[in-house]
């Protein structure tokens, strides 16, 4: 197992490396210009291109690329901000656990709720409450989150003034953007739960369960709920990530000072040593997510627990099955 | 319904004014003997009274600065800030009048020559004494700042004569008539001199130190920047202790927040908030006229644009009334001249009427009855881009196509209008110096911004002499004929003026809205 | 043999796919929306872009049925020609990943070994950034533009088709008829086109559904934080972002264009839930 993880993680360096290029490439041909977003409407012609030289964007594009990796390898440099003249390294974690709380409010929302309304609904199929859970999970995945997130502004902070509007004080604070970014988590987990739970409740093991005179409540709890556990894992593991990258737009609405709005202000401001430092980090958190999840299939299902053990037999295995959730999502 | 709300909203008060309560405890006790806790029923009582005494003003700010550091960053919310944290050798009063700050007298001996008598009380936060050294260093960081470098042109630092403490003596290359506006703006803020050299600029930038009325205590990054009031300030102290600096990106969203009471204060509203504040007998919103004309910019180098009747033909086919009415609502009045109108040397010299007809025949007349097209570039900011499809619907009337490309706004402004693939823009400048010449910045030959910029003789040397001439009555005739010529040859076409908006909470007293939108906040008060 | 199969294939998909009433319900939504936006010359009352100041701020009427907008055009004719723009940007960006991605994914799983490893090494590299982020950095280096989102989409969709198709190549590849035909001596491309493809097409069916609503969404968050389209063009994202000033004030403008935004993704997806389990009666729930 701990050979597996070992192999995985070494994986990760040349994906990385990878997207460091990438990224830096994206950037590179991008046609914007930062200086004159440093130095202002009042910059001189003369100052832009000193600046110019001095930030070395006038080199050939391998040497600003090899200059870049270099320091990320050897200084763990990731470069400073235009804008601030901090450390990228500094503003990313600065911004970062505010991203993760959101993060996991809106996916502890998630995970609650859904599973919740799936088991709900797989148990009373075809009943008004499945139904009704079925279309709110359709119209879940097909809000747009920004425009979620305005009109729950609109009505519980302003017209009702339950909630504050923008901000990141406090667990009252955290409802509206973790809502808005739940809404799509919460559909698939859903959907995913009720097909796995209604594949599950046919099984033999669960006639036997009730057949031995166990109630309705604890067959689905302790029998259902545990075999349903591999593919709802998945689809947590994957909104987990599209969350993360879900909350940029949402943050920006809210005035969460997360990763969110870090990027997008960088952005419109070309401020590319943060643009490149956050996506890198957006990267980094998401390669890891997924190896998380892959370790706890392992834990949950011994089939696959066994594939580890003799890692050589079924190589293909961990890609499959992100592949086929891929589709699921 | 609307009991269950105000039911509801007291509650949620009450719960507020308990755990603040509660986390008073915690610190150490706030004794204001002044007026009881138990008469903070004030009038129009709403959620958020039941508070105990105010000593925080919570000011939502629509970006977040880069760094503090006067001379180096430009961005107007860091100006804003630095307006509380520094002091400037001058101020400028509501009326555009020069009045003395740090400066207690000063003297021109002669055109390039400036001899000032500063204040002997001043200490820096950092409990030093602020000296004519500072002062001097700060005009040699000036010289070279990001910020700073091309207004401070005109200025020669090297030669800048420290006499004494008290005393010192500033040169001009040229003669320079807008040199005391300049030194009264924020970006003039004077620093000290023994901090910036002994720590680095990132964190000169972050951990700011100045001489204000306030102290700097800290910044969380995207989200807030707080700031605290300077006991030993020389000047009039704030009547409040904490100054809170909130982040809030999103027009919207500000309102919103204000109306909730997480802020007290705000600018840079969207014009329908302000509309709707203005009815709103909970909340003040204030508008000012601003410092900036919003105006159809041209790239001479274009082969059609660069004809002056067809820029005339354009000039008349626009009705600018419809286009500030649609792009900004009530959040501009009608330009009148190329200059707003709160700057020195202002005339209204109106704009060309929207006449279709003559704009088919001037077109006609230049050749071109059958329209062309060309393009506009904007930035991604939705007063710009309503700007530039509004205008686009009117020419389209008289068979021209303008096409509209919008980018980022660093993007916009570093490379689109300075390379010429820009055939024109919807353009502005904050002139927040008030003085015509940072106004017109853009128009010299030389700016380097290729679409605003114009090669016409005649204005580059009404810029010219604008800006050296001394005398009072000669400057105002010069900025008088430059507003006429720039009309008459439609080197620009000004279509509105802006307007600043800001709104407060009713408590928020002694607010003086600023049309620079850097407010001096240290006057403020609550009631 | 390998003739008839895809055509009776095709007509039990179509058999089952009508028996689900959802789907149909999808289709038809589809069907009108994307009338309108073929025929949006025809169907929108009013022009799009023309100003008329005299009509600022309309509520709903007869007149307008969606109310005008702050340059007083009207939000219904706009809402439609957003329609066009969506649904153009989002087939563009859609066929663009579907080329790309299945060419990868379907050569790597027939040719295998190193070839394979280099694709899908790469593809992960790609798949390390979250879709989103990569579409709104693309879009960001490119510029704003239909042709420019398209291709941003669509370079953060590839390598989902690429995995999708591949792994569904692997379990076609050792079928007999696949082995009949590499016995016979078929080349590889005729192989691939004739024999593998479509036989492999029901996932990457479902999937392009799932990528056009994926799409629709990108497209308007993208213009809603000021990528994506340039105006007075109609997309339905800028018309929230620049409508979203009067959201108090003016309700229809931000309303209509969400609520556009929702039936069409809402459709997709029901006709896309239709498809999988007519394609794939195994996963029907």
């Amino acid at each position: 197992m701990s050979r597996y993880v070992l192999k995985r993680l070494l994986l990760m360096i040349p994906t990385m490396l990878f997207v460091v290029i990438l990224v830096f490439t994206i950037n590179y041909f991008s046609e914007g210009d930062p200086v004159s977003d440093i130095l202002g409407p009042e910059a001189t012609q003369a100052q832009i291109d000193a600046k110019r030289e001095e930030l070395g964007l006038n080199d050939p594009y391998h040497e600003q690329l090899f200059r870049y990796i270099k320091g990320i390898v050897t200084e763990f440099d990731f470069g400073i901000s235009y804008k601030t003249g901090k450390n990228v390294i500094d503003e990313v974690l600065d911004r970062f656990p505010t991203t993760l709380l959101l993060t996991l409010c809106s996916m502890g929302i998630a995970v609650v709720v859904g599973i919740t309304l799936g088991v709900i609904s797989a148990v009373k199929q075809y009943s008004v409450f499945d139904y009704i859970a079925t279309f709110l999970s359709l119209v879940g995945v097909s809000i747009p989150s920004f425009w979620l997130g305005l009109m729950l502004m609109l009505v519980f902070a302003v017209n009702l003034g339950w909630l504050p509007a923008s901000g990141f004080y406090g667990p009252s604070y955290w409802i509206l953007p973790s809502v808005a970014i739940a809404t799509i988590p919460i559909s698939t987990i859903t959907r995913t739960t009720r097909s796995a739970m209604l594949e599950v409740i046919r099984q033999d093991y669960m006639r036997t369960a009730r057949a031995k005179g166990l109630g309705e409540g604890a067959v689905i709890l302790r029998h259902g709920l545990k075999n349903t556990l591999i593919p709802v894992i998945t689809v947590i593991g994957i909104q987990l990530g599209r969350t993360l990258a879900g909350s940029i737009v949402v943050e920006n609405i809210f005035s969460v000072p997360g990763l969110g709005s870090l990027i997008v202000n960088a952005i419109y401001a070309r401020n590319y040593p943060i643009i490149q430092g956050a996506i890198l980090f957006c990267a980094l958190t998401f390669c890891l997510i997924n190896l998380m999840v892959d370790i706890l299939y392992a834990y949950i299902d011994p089939r696959i627990k066994s594939q580890y053990v003799r890692p050589k037999a079924r190589k293909r295995a961990p890609a499959e099955a992100a592949a086929g959730a891929g589709k699921e999502g | 319904m609307k009991k269950a709300k105000k039911l509801f909203s007291a509650l949620l008060a009450i719960s507020l004014a308990l755990s603040c309560a509660l986390a008073g405890c915690g610190n150490r006790q706030q004794s204001d003997p002044g007026s009881g806790p138990a008469s903070t029923t004030a009038p129009g009582g709403n959620s958020g009274t039941a508070a105990p005494a105010r000593d925080t003003l919570n000011y939502g700010m629509p970006q977040e600065p880069g760094k503090l550091d006067p001379q180096n960053d430009s961005l107007l919310v860091t100006k804003m800030t630095n307006k509380q944290l520094y002091d400037t050798l001058f101020v400028v009063d509501e009326d555009k009048n020069i009045c003395p700050n740090l400066a207690t007298e000063w003297k021109w001996a002669d055109d390039l020559t400036l001899e000032v008598t500063i204040r002997d009380d001043v200490t820096f936060h950092n409990g030093e004494k602020l000296t004519a050294a500072d002062v001097a260093y700060t005009l040699e960081r000036c010289a070279t700042g990001n910020a700073t470098a091309t207004l401070y042109a005109s200025f020669d630092v090297e030669n800048t004569v420290v006499t004494d403490d008290t005393h010192l003596t500033i040169k001009m290359k040229s003669p320079y008539a807008s040199a005391l506006n300049i030194l009264a703006n924020a970006i003039s803020g004077i620093v000290c001199k023994s901090y910036a050299q002994s720590v680095d600029e990132t964190t000169f930038g972050r951990e700011p130190i100045g001489s204000g009325a306030f102290k700097f205590v800290e910044w969380v990054s995207g989200d807030h920047i707080t700031l605290v009031r300077n006991d030993d300030y020389w000047g009039q102290k704030p009547a409040y202790t904490n100054l809170n600096l909130r982040i809030i990106n999103d027009n919207s969203a500000r309102a919103m927040e204000l109306e909730t009471g997480g802020i007290d204060l705000t600018d840079s509203l969207n014009i329908a908030d302000v509309t709707r504040f203005k009815e709103n007998p909970n909340i003040e919103a204030y508008t000012v006229p601003s410092t900036k004309v919003v105006y159809m910019a041209f790239n001479e180098s274009h082969p059609i644009l660069s004809n002056e009747k067809v820029r005339l033909a354009i000039a008349h086919a626009i009705d600018a009334q419809s286009v500030c009415k649609m792009a900004y609502g009530d959040g501009a009045i009608l330009a009148t001249s190329s200059m707003p109108s709160t700057l020195y040397g202002y005339k209204n010299v109106g704009l060309h009427e929207y006449d279709v007809d003559l704009a088919k025949q001037l077109l006609a007349e230049a050749g071109y009855a059958d329209g062309f097209s060309f393009n506009t570039v904007c930035p991604s900011v939705a007063a710009s881009i309503k700007t530039a499809e509004a205008v686009k619907a009117f020419l389209a009337a008289v068979n021209i196509d303008m096409t509209i490309e919008q980018y980022d706004a660093a993007t916009w402004r570093g490379t689109k209008l300075r390379d010429g693939s820009a055939d024109s823009a919807p353009y502005n400048l904050t002139a927040d110096t008030y003085d015509p010449d940072q106004n017109y910045m853009h128009l010299y030959a030389d700016s380097g911004f290729v679409t605003v910029s114009t090669k016409d003789e005649t204005v580059n040397r009404l810029l010219e002499e604008g800006r050296g001439e001394t005398d009072n009555e000669k400057r105002l005739a010069i900025y008088a004929e430059l507003q006429d010529y720039i009309k008459e040859h439609a080197i620009e076409i000004p279509l509105v003026e802006n307007i600043i908006s800001y709104a407060a909470q009713p408590y928020v007293k002694g607010f003086i809205p600023d049309v620079g939108v850097q407010p001096d906040l240290k006057y403020i008060y609550f009631e | 043999m390998e003739q008839m199969k895809p055509k009776k294939r095709r007509g039990t998909v179509w058999r089952r796919l009508k028996k689900s009433k959802t789907a149909m319900l999808g289709l038809g939504i589809i069907a009108v929306i994307v009338f309108m936006a073929v025929f949006a010359d025809l169907v929108a009352p009013y022009p799009y872009d023309i100003p008329d100041a005299t009509a600022i701020f309309q509520y709903p009427s007869w007149e307008h049925i969606m109310g005008t907008d702050d340059f007083g055009r009207d939000i219904f004719s706009r809402v439609i020609y957003g329609a066009r723009v969506s649904l153009v940007i989002a087939l563009m960006s859609v066929t663009i990943s579907i080329a790309c991605g299945v060419t990868l994914g379907v050569t790597a799983a027939y040719f295998g070994g190193s070839y394979e490893t280099v694709i899908m090494r790469l593809l992960d590299g790609f798949m390390a950034i979250p879709s989103l982020l990569l579409a709104i950095s693309i879009s960001s280096a490119l510029g704003n533009g239909q042709l420019q989102t398209a291709i941003a989409i669509a370079i953060s969709n590839i390598p989902t088709f690429a995995r999708v198709s591949r792994a569904s190549v692997i379990t076609v590849k050792e079928t007999e008829y696949v082995e009949a035909a590499r016995s016979i001596g078929a080349r590889n491309g005729r192989i691939i086109l004739k024999h593998i493809l479509p036989n492999a097409l029901s996932p990457i069916f479902v999937q392009a559904t799932l990528s056009i609503v994926n799409a629709i969404l990108t497209i308007a968050m993208l213009s809603f934080i000021g990528l994506g389209i340039e105006p007075p063009t109609p997309e339905w994202g800028s018309m929230l972002s620049l409508g979203r000033a009067y959201i108090r004030d003016f309700w229809p403008i931000v309303t209509f264009p969400g609520v556009m935004i929702m039936v069409t993704v809402i459709s997709f997806n029901m006709l896309g839930d239709g498809l999988r389990d007519a394609l794939d009666p195994r996963l029907k729930q």
